[in-house]
């Protein structure tokens, strides 16, 4: 199965907690001069993409489902695609 | 319209560029079942196709950027499948092949450009293993050789025609499904065998 998070690395906390540093990355999109060409519905457009990568770190219980947790950090935040 | 699809076990699917009317009025639709999409990275979307394997109806999405997650495949292409019924969503990864590292079987004459598979991705609906099932996408420039290789009857464009058989690679490579694609003037979609030759190319495959 393919995640779209990465978790780089846990590390066991104190009072019975896991520290997770994890890597988000998402494309964004920009689209400029919609321009219709034929009769298809095609067009030109010029499209320009970036990619941004988001590291953090998080603390959760030590009985924490860490990639549910992630994945929903990453949902919430817009960075799921 | 920019691509007529036609399939052995369900009616023709039509596919629909960014920007038109029927693109917004289907991405709407298919929000309404599977909640907000990301189809600003969109390039097209298919109307339903029942597909046999799967048993379901399928809306298909080709993307206009790849997603980061993905870019470990080298994907040339991605895409996704929306399963109506089952309410499943898979990606969908399109990879390089060649003549010579091709395993699946096709026609003689024609030329391996493709292999397709479904993927799982944490979040997405639908737990079931698919990337059993591959489908090569070739070229021939005989019709009537594919359609003599696979007994089934295809139909074709007048500008271009490229066509995919899908195989269960657990079961000897079992052909389960054989496909065209139509093209009655020239397009975005039109011209598989140049875009498998700029990618190979930039790749040093030839």
């Amino acid at each position: 199965m393919i995640k779209p998070f990465k978790i780089i690395a846990t590390v066991d906390e104190e009072n019975e907690h896991v520290g997770v540093t994890y890597e988000l990355t998402k494309v964004v999109v920009t689209v400029d001069g919609m321009q219709p060409v034929g009769a298809s519905g095609e067009h030109w457009e010029s499209i320009q993409t970036k990619t941004e990568t988001l590291g953090a770190y998080i603390s959760l219980p030590a009985d924490a489902d860490i990639e549910r947790e992630i994945f929903t950090i990453a949902k919430n935040g817009g960075w799921i695609q | 319209m920019i691509e007529e699809m036609y399939a052995e076990d369900g009616e023709k699917r039509v596919a629909y560029h960014r920007g038109t009317d029927e693109f917004r009025s289907a991405t709407a639709s298919l929000e309404d079942a599977f909640g907000t999409q990301p189809h600003e990275m969109w390039k097209s979307i298919s109307t339903a196709q029942y597909n046999s394997i799967y048993e379901d109806s399928i809306v298909s999405v080709v993307n206009l950027v790849q997603p980061a997650y993905l870019a470990p495949l080298t994907p040339v292409a991605v895409g996704r499948k929306f399963f109506i019924g089952k309410e499943w969503v898979y990606d969908k990864v399109y990879t390089l092949t060649t003549s010579n590292d091709c395993t699946l079987p096709y026609p003689s004459g024609a030329i391996p450009l493709f292999i397709g598979e479904l993927v799982n991705v944490y979040g997405q609906a639908g737990d079931s293993d698919l990337t059993a099932y591959k489908c090569l996408y070739f070229k021939c420039d005989n019709h009537n050789d594919v359609e003599s290789w696979s007994s089934v009857e295809l139909g074709q464009g007048t500008y271009n025609t490229f066509y995919s058989a899908t195989f269960d690679t657990t079961n000897d490579n079992q052909r389960l499904r054989m496909k065209s694609y139509a093209y009655d003037s020239a397009g975005a979609f039109t011209d598989w065998d140049d875009i498998w030759t700029s990618v190979a190319t930039i790749r040093g495959i030839i």
